[in-house]
């Protein structure tokens, strides 16, 4: 039997990918206008507050007081960090815009009116590191004036004036040292529109998989085509993959011309070897078989293709946000990235970003995505057992 | 329960299922088709069981073609589109799938339509694309449900020329309401009435056993009713043709024609029709086809 059983879908779709709007809209527009727009909005500049780590080896009130103070400006997403050897590394994977070091000995030394030394960890060459550099400069130089006034002001009755003002004014009770990292990540040009160009076409593996999912069942038991199938010396396996290759093929269009407008807006791909090239296929190809699979665990109870479209959008819609797909996990309250924890895709994205913008190991990145990669795999296995019942089941009805 | 104690065999002729809407055609061919599994008994095509295992389903569905009533073609893509596109579902590779739909396209004459948009095709030319969809992957079985619904005498005539010509040497059962095209272009007739076979034969056979009497059509003008006299059979409120049952049909017919004169109603025209396979079935289900649905 040849290969045609397990294209026929896919033919149907590329053949009228240039005739239904709706099809071409979905296809080509929407994601061009969406990466067009989200480039244009994120793509180049850096959002209102910074993600720091904070290694605090000194443990005392003060360095607690400089992180409580950090923490409740605003102007920071705090990290505690365990203490590690590997926190360059840690700064290489481009989660923090800096680490701030307070090393032991510092509550002391302020206790014993000596100057105190913290370091920050920045992204040398990347505008958000260097701006959040800067933030913690400028913050940890303000916490540390009012920390001088408040101890010059108990012994201001016995100074002169004069002396007490002098003494504000070349205080410097923390001293900072900075050390830069080199990174593969976000400082290289483009490489933000990269990390968007990857979070587009997760987004479109959301929304495409969701709908072939979801519209499978429906799409066969309309009047007049499931006597067609039933009556055809086709296998329900068959049928399932020939569904499942139609769904793909669109995500590949799809992602290919995101990644052709991407180029063209600027986005780097200079990071992903052939090997990282290859990880992303076989990663994208997990995420939306798994997204599939969603759409066929639901799709047998779903009675109208108006109900499908409804369905794959209320899933779709929030998920983009709250799985860090559209938008990276880190700018979510942390309170919402629950959810991006455990959603399957969210990982596999998450990964494949990581290839392509920080550079990670690709074979660091499969095993990263693992349990999304087993979870999409029992997903769409799950997703193959209800549609063959489903199938089963119509020819059953009159 | 749809149908109850159907059986029947066919070989390579053609076999009209007639009856009117809710008789059981339809279920009847979707379970012959491989489309409906019955809950009991058995369909045997070629010598396999169409509903044994999955290796049979699939070998016997390789001879079965089938054309449901409404099929939904892609109404976007041309007619050869559409014809590949059931080919290679049905096993066909792309280009056998290609070579085959052209074929079938000149054939039944579609081939100045075949690149246009589905949508744009009338309501006959649906008819013969989805003839050729049953025929795409050349099976032995040709399963076409009610083919001719809808079109007028002058296209059922020439899509049933066409039809007898591309399923030649095959075996073709169908579908039909209309008396005149089961009696006309079948071979055979099995009449089905509450999902049952009431009756089944040759057209010939059926009138000759069940001698039916001839019936008499009075058309009348607009806005007139029909007198219900003796021997009154139906009346088509669409074509306002009155049907008596006539004994005598040449007495009858002077007994009718004086009736309504006498009403002051002019018939426009009046017929008297030879029995046929619509006067075989009153006799047999005791209600006109129009009307036992």
């Amino acid at each position: 039997m040849p290969a045609s059983q397990y294209l026929f879908e896919a033919y149907v779709y590329i053949r009228s990918l240039t005739r239904e709007r709706q099809n071409l809209f979905w296809t080509i527009a929407f994601p061009i206008i969406y990466l067009v727009l989200i480039i244009y909005i994120f793509g180049g500049g850096s959002g209102v507050s910074f993600n720091v780590a904070v290694v605090d080896r000194d443990n005392t009130e003060a360095s607690k007081a400089l992180i409580g103070a950090m923490n409740s400006s605003g102007l920071f997403r705090i990290k505690l960090l365990g203490d590690s050897s590997n926190i360059d590394s840690i700064m290489r994977d481009g989660r923090y815009d800096a680490i701030l070091i307070i090393p032991q000995g510092f509550g002391y030394n302020i206790s014993n009116a000596s100057q105190s030394m913290v370091s920050i960890i920045y992204t040398k060459g990347s505008t958000e590191s260097e701006s959040a550099r800067a933030a913690v400069e400028g913050f940890i130089g303000s916490f540390g004036s009012l920390l001088v006034e408040r101890l010059l002001n108990i012994a201001r009755p016995y100074m002169p004036e004069d002396s007490f003002r002098y003494a504000v004014f070349i205080a410097k009770p923390i001293n900072i040292t900075y050390s830069a990292v080199e990174t593969n990540s976000l400082s290289i040009p483009g490489g933000i529109k990269m990390y968007y160009v990857l979070s587009t076409i997760g987004f479109m593996i959301l929304y495409t998989g969701l709908f072939t999912g979801l519209g499978s069942i429906v799409g066969i038991r309309r009047e007049g085509v499931i006597g067609v199938i039933l009556s055809s010396p086709i296998e329900s396996h068959k049928l399932f993959i020939a569904n499942l290759l139609s769904g793909l093929v669109s995500i590949a269009i799809t992602s290919m011309l995101i990644i052709v407008v991407g180029l063209a807006l600027g986005a780097n791909m200079s990071l992903v070897s052939m090997a990282g090239w290859g990880s992303i296929a076989l990663l994208l190809f997990l995420g939306a078989i798994g997204v599939m699979g969603i759409g066929y665990i639901i799709a047998p109870f779903l009675r109208s293709s108006e109900a499908a479209a409804a369905i794959a959008n209320a899933i779709a819609f929030p998920t983009m946000f709250l799985g860090g797909i559209a938008i990276p996990k880190f700018l979510l309250p942390q309170e919402l990235r629950v959810f991006a924890d455990i959603y399957p895709l969210s990982r596999i994205v998450d990964s494949v970003r990581n290839i392509a913008v920080y550079g990670w190991d690709p074979r660091y990145a499969l095993e990263y995505s693992l349990p999304s990669s087993v979870i999409s795999i029992a997903v769409v296995i799950a997703g193959w057992i209800l549609y063959r019942r489903a199938l089963e089941h119509a020819a059953e009805r009159p | 329960m749809a149908v109850d104690e159907v059986s029947f065999e066919a070989g390579r002729e053609v076999l009209a299922i007639m009856g009117p809407n809710g008789s059981g055609k339809t279920t009847t061919l979707s379970m012959i088709s491989g489309a409906l599994r019955p809950s009991s008994g058995r369909v045997v095509v070629m010598g396999i069981d169409l509903w044994g295992s999955r290796d049979e389903m699939v070998r016997a569905r390789r001879y079965i073609g089938y054309a449901p009533q409404n099929i939904l073609f892609r109404s976007r893509l041309s007619g050869l589109e559409n014809l590949v596109w059931i080919g290679m579902m049905r096993g066909l590779g792309y280009r056998d799938a290609r070579r085959r739909a052209r074929e079938l396209i000149e054939r039944l004459e579609l081939e100045d339509h075949m690149d246009r948009p589905v949508e744009k095709y009338s309501g006959g030319m649906i008819r013969r694309l989805s003839i050729a969809s049953a025929l795409i992957h050349d099976p032995e079985v040709l399963v076409l449900d009610e083919p001719s619904s809808g079109l007028d005498p002058r296209a059922l005539e020439s899509l049933w020329s066409l039809l007898l010509r591309v399923a030649s040497g095959k075996t073709l059962i169908y579908s039909t309401h209309n008396p005149y095209e089961a009696e006309r272009f079948s071979s055979r007739v099995l009449m089905m009435h509450r999902g049952r076979i009431v009756a089944s034969g040759t057209a010939e056979e059926l009138i000759r056993i069940y001698s039916p009497s001839p019936s008499i059509a009075i058309y009348l003008p607009d806005g007139t009713k029909p007198l219900v006299l003796e021997g009154y059979r139906s009346f088509d409120e669409k074509s306002l043709i009155a049907v008596y049952e006539a004994r005598d049909p040449h007495r009858d017919l002077e007994n009718i024609v004086a009736a309504y004169t006498r009403r002051g109603i002019i018939p426009i025209r009046v017929e008297i029709k030879r029995p046929g396979l619509g006067e075989v079935f009153i006799i047999v289900t005791g209600t006109p086809l129009e009307e036992a649905g």
